[in-house]
């Protein structure tokens, strides 16, 4: 297992504890180690899942800011396809171990064991690779081991069920937010007759329940590879989820509150739009689903509010060489601009403003024409008619 | 409690007390909203001077006569706010009922006395300590430390040095109400159960007549100016009478009056009343008017305090948001009203309005605000408005646009009636249970049957096989669900695909509907809860009431007591989804109620269910319920529900399956 721990000095406060797990490699499925009932499975390697959770993982040591609960510590399993994660990111990652299900069993004890009793904790699953599902909320990710033993081992022995995993977590004793993101490619529909077979071995006991404020379990779940992601590049959902974090999900502060953040409403309802809009793009269907308990809950804090990249076309392309633009904030003050150049590329933080084009006859100008500038980016066309 | 910048100045909620300075220079407004205001008394058309700003509302107040403190009722505490926050009277017991709060004229006592004729005297407040003097049923000040107290039967006095003593001199009225001095100490007046009495003291009181104002004598209460001897009977109107003439001056005839009180002069009158509450302009009121100077004859009529002013001295504007009104509300059917918020250049929320009534009107300091609506499609929307000085944004356009009548919703997408069209579907209607077809293509009507014990389905060919729907419709009940829609249609996939939706007169469900499928429900679960609440209120649509309490248990904000998850599980047997909701229920309860919780899940894993979210509840119940046992018959059920599984359409709302392989 591998674990990077971050260094908080003095600080005695509350902490978020995360866990990564991405899986492309199943050697018993494909290729020299592969077994029959691996083969049988249907499955194949997965071209992008570890590189989308290595993603993951560099977003919360590097960017993830939560001033109330800082990282701690994120544990790391990667079972990555050949050069599918670049050797810089991997030794930055500190060469993650193994995604096995005896690895991913520990990651997860050790998880809960270490949030026992810190109920002001947070934690964050991010989980990437094949997946069996039984529901749109029920779904067992499958680990690197996956098809390896005898025949007499249960099919989904190296599989963790998510949703027993997740229930597990609802517990007094542990932390009240959590966040846990399931990103699975769902294994191919003809195997049905084994639906009610799809059990992998319990880790928790789920009698030990109990409440907790925010814990949704946000699913994604692709049919098939190709609606999983692109080879070399991120997963539909991983990319979404990364935007997103970013800023495309940011939700501007509410009455009570100070600055920008990512909430479990604004993430889930972007994932929700946009992994099916990135998805239909590619002629894929991808669905998102969001479970748990889904209480409006912060994941990621923004100390400043997100640039905008705005970009302002303007027509006819006669008027170009005598208009200038200018973005104004209150209506007096020019925070972008004067621009000759068309169409105008500026970088502005979210918020209302308003355009001014000044232009020469026949040209009308456009004064005060209010814009919603909201991340990540933004494009406004302006026609400047003749008079 | 100082204002935060950018904090906007004006009552939001109805005025509860009024009063005037000592020197004749403030004017002090404070309302249910918490908030009390010193408005220049000459200079109207600015802003006030000065804000106390609580969270509670405020029964009554009194301005101290250094015009820098207030003394207000607090929901059952006395406060006294200056500069800095206000400070409740200490402790006293059931201190909840005050019914006069009165500062003594040089501003160094506060007076109170409460229901049960108990007066206490707080000593320089808001610092200074708290004595309860004794016991009395009115209470006044006829000098700078003598505050004097009527019981039925004796006047009492106290002045700051001395308990509470009885002026054997005094003549007692029968049954005081309430008494007054004039500020220069020279008229004193009485009320009585049985009228008004006045004179220079106590010792000379006489009858003055008044014109009958109804039986509130008990409430009859008593104000006096400065000087002179013009005083304002209260009952509950407001009258002004010239004690030394016995004249009526101005008689309000208007009801409703909260507050009253005399400019120091006796020349001018302030008032507020319930009727002025504060509210936004719309197209057929006027702007805000918080309180009113009056003066008849020599007392004036005369608004004031008109609009309502930034803590920059900005007029402010008003930007008026219609509101989204989902139901037809006819015949007692439940409607909801969409949320709304509103905020600045900054993006930060200015204010949201979820449930008010009417048009929400929001003032603001000029400049650009994002008004963000959810419509009735489920999505969210965004316009952005420019507020100008004391002016309204209203546009009849604004009211109408958003209203379009949303008919179906297909893959995410919302679809207009206009949109609707009728095109040969690879589908075919081959059989109905428990509905009659209405049509005989997409989009096929579906009608529920007089009675049937089974989830109503239909089942449809095509080239790839067979496909059912189960149908949200209640049969043989007079609800509004009736009757449902299914419509063909593709998928950004290219597969064909049955889409299931409520169909138009039930817009509560397709709220619902759409909220799950444009994914807002995350964001406004408040509105599924209410309008979940209302179809279960009503049983207006127990499919709908269903669909909304599934889909509130799956992200874990069903607010329902269990006894309507009970209901809905005994009321509809036919409705199975019910019956998994009320396991999951049961599934966190003691020994005896999982048992019971499992009984419930094994028969309903034996019917058709009606939501493809009940199916998933189901599922994941057999397959990790907590106690060990009975374990074969859950993997028998879930063995029974494999073919079943396997051809579900997860994206639908409403449980669609391919049946044969």
């Amino acid at each position: 297992m591998t674990e990077i721990k971050s260094e908080l000095p003095g600080w005695k406060g509350a902490v978020t504890r995360a866990l990564v797990i991405g899986v492309s490699n199943y050697p018993f499925v494909t290729g020299p180690a592969a077994t029959d009932r691996g083969r049988d499975s249907g499955f194949a390697n997965l071209g992008c899942a570890a590189r989308t959770a290595a993603e993951v993982a560099l977003w919360l040591l590097d960017e993830h800011h939560d001033p109330e609960a800082p990282l701690a510590s994120l544990q790391i399993l990667l079972s990555p396809g050949e050069a599918e994660v670049p050797a810089h990111v991997s030794a930055r990652l500190g060469n993650p171990s193994p995604a096995t299900r005896e690895a991913a069993e520990g990651a997860l004890r050790k998880l809960f064991d270490e949030s026992a009793g810190r109920r002001d904790d947070r934690i964050v699953v991010y989980v990437a690779g094949h997946g069996v599902q039984v529901t749109r909320t029920d779904v067992t990710l499958l680990l690197e081991d996956f098809g390896a033993g005898p025949r007499s081992r249960k099919l989904f022995a190296a599989g963790i069920d998510m949703a027993e995993a997740h229930a597990a977590f609802v517990d007094d004793d542990l932390p009240r937010r959590q966040t846990w993101f399931v990103d699975a490619c769902r294994r191919p529909t003809d195997a049905t007759a084994e639906y009610a077979e799809v059990q992998a071995p319990p880790i928790f006991d789920l009698r030990r329940r109990g409440v907790v404020d925010s814990s949704p379990l946000i699913l994604s779940a692709s049919r098939g590879a190709g609606a999983f992601g692109a080879a070399g590049g991120l997963t539909f959902f991983g990319e979404a989820l990364l935007d997103g974090l970013r800023g495309a999900a940011a939700a501007p502060p509410g009455a009570d509150e100070d600055g920008w953040a990512v909430t479990v409403g604004s993430l889930g309802s972007y994932l929700v739009k946009q992994v099916r809009a990135r998805a239909a793009a590619r002629a894929q269907e991808q669905l998102v689903d969001v479970t748990g308990t889904a209480n409006p809950a912060v994941i990621h804090r923004f100390m400043t509010p997100p640039e905008v990249a705005l970009r302002v076309e303007l027509s006819p392309d006669e008027a170009h060489p005598s208009s200038i633009g200018s973005l104004m904030a209150d209506g007096t003050t020019c925070v972008c601009g004067p621009s000759t150049e068309w169409p105008a590329e500026w970088s502005v933080a979210a918020g209302l403003y308003t355009l001014n084009v000044d232009t020469e006859p026949p040209y009308q100008p456009v004064v005060h024409r209010p814009l919603l500038l909201a991340p990540p980016s933004q494009v406004a066309t302006v026609t400047v008619g003749a008079g | 409690m100082a204002p935060h910048p950018g904090q906007i100045l004006g009552h939001t909620q109805a005025l509860t007390a009024v009063d005037w300075s000592a020197d004749g220079t403030r004017i002090l407004t404070a309302g249910l909203d918490g908030r009390a205001y010193l408005w220049r008394a000459d200079e109207f058309d600015r802003p006030p001077v000065t804000v106390f700003t609580g969270a509670r509302p405020v029964a009554r107040a009194r301005l101290a006569p250094d015009g820098r403190r207030v003394a207000a009722l607090v929901e059952g505490e006395v406060q006294v706010w200056d500069d800095k926050a206000g400070t409740a009277l200490p402790a006293l017991d059931r201190w909840g009922d005050v019914e006069t709060l009165a500062w003594s004229p040089d501003g160094a006592h506060l007076a109170v006395l409460d229901r049960f004729d108990r007066v206490a005297v707080w000593t320089s407040p808001p610092d200074g300590p708290v004595e309860v003097v004794g016991r009395a049923q009115a209470v006044a000040w006829s000098g700078p430390s003598r505050l004097v107290g009527l019981a039925a039967d004796a006047a009492l006095t106290w002045d700051g040095l001395r308990n509470w003593t009885v002026d054997d001199q005094a003549t007692i009225p029968e049954m005081p109400v309430d008494v007054a001095w004039s500020g220069d100490g020279q008229w004193v007046a009485v009320a009585t159960s049985d009228g008004l009495l006045a004179g220079p003291n106590l010792l000379e009181l006489r009858s003055v007549a008044v014109p009958p104002r109804g039986s509130y004598r008990r409430s009859l209460r008593l104000a006096a100016p400065t000087r002179g001897p013009r005083f304002l009977m209260w009952d509950p109107t407001p009258t002004v009478i010239d004690l030394e003439t016995g004249t009526v001056l101005v008689q309000l005839t208007e009801h409703g009056y909260r507050d009253a009180a005399f400019s120091p002069d006796g020349q001018r009158l302030v008032t507020c009343a319930a009727r002025v509450r504060p509210q936004p302009p719309t197209r057929s009121q006027s702007p805000v008017r918080a309180a009113e100077v009056r003066r008849t004859a020599d007392l004036v009529v005369e608004d004031v305090i008109d609009g309502r002013w930034s803590m920059r001295g900005e007029r402010l504007g008003t930007l008026v948001v219609p509101t989204e009104i989902v139901g037809d509300g006819l015949r007692g059917r439940p409607t909801v009203r969409l949320p709304i918020e509103v905020r600045d250049a900054s993006l930060h929320s200015v204010g949201v309005s979820a449930y008010g009534l009417g048009d929400n009107g929001f003032d603001l300091i000029p400049g650009l605000y994002q008004v963000r609506t959810l419509g009735r499609d489920g999505e969210f929307r965004s316009e952005v408005h420019r507020v100008v000085a004391g002016q309204s944004n209203l546009r009849d356009d604004s009211r109408t646009s958003g209203r379009r009548r949303v008919l179906i919703n297909v893959h995410g997408d919302i679809v207009g009636r206009d949109q609707l069209v009728r095109a040969a579907s690879p589908f075919v209607m081959i059989e109905t249970l428990g509905a009659d077809a209405l049509t005989d293509d997409s989009p096929w009507i579906l009608e529920a049957a007089r009675s049937s014990a089974e989830m109503p389905t239909a089942l449809f060919r095509h080239p790839g096989g067979l496909h059912r729907c189960s149908l949200p419709i209640e049969q043989g009940s007079p609800s509004a669900a009736t009757r449902c829609l299914v419509v063909s249609t593709t998928g950004p996939d290219g597969g064909d695909r049955l889409v299931v939706t409520a169909g138009t007169g039930r817009e509560l469900v397709g709220l619902v509907e759409n909220m799950i499928r444009a994914g807002t429900v995350l964001e406004a679960p408040r509105i599924l809860d209410q309008a979940l609440h209302l179809l279960e209120q009503k049983q207006a649509d127990p499919p709908g009431a269903a669909l909304g309490a599934l889909c509130l248990h799956r992200i874990g904000q069903l607010t329902m007591q269990p006894s309507w998850v009970e209901n809905l599980a005994r009321w509809y047997p036919w409705l199975a989804d019910g019956q998994v909701l009320l396991a999951a229920l049961l599934a966190e309860g003691v020994r005896a109620e999982r048992d019971r919780g499992l009984d419930l899940l094994l028969a309903a894993a034996r019917k058709r269910l009606l939501l493809t979210d009940g199916l998933a509840l189901l599922i994941s119940l057999l397959r990790r319920w907590p106690d060990d046992f009975r374990n074969r018959a859950r993997g028998r059920a879930l063995r029974d529900l494999a073919p079943l599984l396997a051809g579900v359409d997860w994206e639908a709302i409403y449980l669609t399956n391919r049946e044969g392989g």
